[in-house]
């Protein structure tokens, strides 16, 4: 009788650990799930900002519209801003708790006088904001990702089109 | 019949064992995933990269871009033959242009500093290679892309190393 009960404490105590085993992985890998899904959020919204029609270079005719991957028109970017801004419960929607700015690399923002002149803008509005709600509560974690594009000025030297090197920043927030 | 019974006991307590391990064994496989989550950015980011770089205008003769200085550079043999910016030829200037300009404003300040190589491939007897970064041994995530030329297709190449 006492072996058996010593038995069944055993089985039990194994059944006990291989359980608590069992939870804590499945926490973990619940964690990591929740991890890669907030990592993807981040590549996906710096993709959706630079094809979004709001920003995207776009050629020809209302009837054949040819469009421009990883290029945004800096003439859409500065309407952009005060698009996104009116229109913020729409973009909460897609871009949810996140930051997303432009800036130039090159040429220079010291360089860019003509281009400021023309756009009515000045070196210190770089980078340009277009995007910004971080949780209140706080966050856990924020992922920067940045993402070089090219940034489409076709305004400053009319008729010819000047492309400038640019990055796109998307910061993602983790809520608490 | 008392010994089966132990037999069975013991064959209970390993098999509890065991779905513990493939559990543990399972967990550390799956550890691998971060790294194609890396491969995936750093896949989106070379894309974009070698696209925008191509595509930058120069102030070379009020406005030639990257790709057109690097078409020049493949299709003409002599230096002397090809188009000149502020006294290089388009393959010098190419290659200090996007060294300066770009990379040393991007990749080398985002993390990537000795981690990746930009190389752009010329067909045979024509310029020689630009390289860019630098090139090690190893495991690598190559990002190709092509510009047809009259001399050959040239490959642009960028390559981040784990």
């Amino acid at each position: 009788m006492t072996e058996t009960i010593g038995v069944l404490i055993v089985f039990f105590f194994i059944l006990v650990i291989g359980f608590k085993f069992y939870a804590t992985f499945q926490a973990l890998s619940l964690k990591e799930r929740a991890d890669e899904v907030f990592v993807q959020q981040s590549i996906q919204t710096a993709q959706m900002v630079s094809e979004l029609p709001e920003l995207q270079c776009t050629f020809g005719t209302e009837e054949a519209v040819v469009e421009k991957g990883s290029c945004i028109d800096l003439i859409k970017l500065q309407k952009a801003q005060e698009l996104f801004m009116n229109n913020n419960d729409y973009y909460s929607d897609i871009f949810l708790f996140s930051k997303i700015s432009v800036n130039v690399t090159y040429p220079d923002k010291s360089q860019l006088a003509d281009f400021y002149s023309a756009y009515n803008m000045d070196a210190a509005d770089w980078p340009i904001e277009l995007y910004s709600r971080i949780p209140a509560t706080g966050y856990k974690a924020k992922i920067p990702t940045k993402y070089p594009l090219l940034l489409m000025d076709a305004v400053t030297y009319a008729p010819q089109t000047k492309y400038y090197f640019g990055v796109l920043t998307v910061e993602v927030y983790q809520p608490k | 019949m008392r010994a089966q019974t132990e037999i069975l006991g013991i064959a209970v307590v390993i098999l509890l064992v065991s779905v513990g391990l493939l559990f543990v064994l399972g967990y550390a496989v799956n550890k691998e995933k971060p790294t194609h989550r890396e491969e995936f950015v750093k896949v989106e980011i070379g894309y974009n990269m070698i696209f925008a770089v191509l595509e930058t205008t120069t102030p070379c003769w009020g406005g030639l871009s990257v790709r057109d200085l690097v078409k020049d550079c493949a299709e003409k043999n002599f230096p002397e033959d090809r188009i000149q910016c502020f006294s290089q030829d388009s393959c010098a200037y190419a290659e200090a242009f996007i060294k300066e300009n770009i990379f040393q404003k991007t990749l080398d300040t985002w993390g990537y500093q000795d981690s990746y190589s930009f190389i752009i491939d010329f067909p045979p007897y024509s310029a020689q290679d630009i390289v860019i970064g630098t090139t090690k041994q190893g495991e690598r995530i190559p990002i190709n892309y092509q510009i047809p030329t009259n001399a050959g297709d040239v490959t642009v190449k960028l390559y981040f190393y784990s």
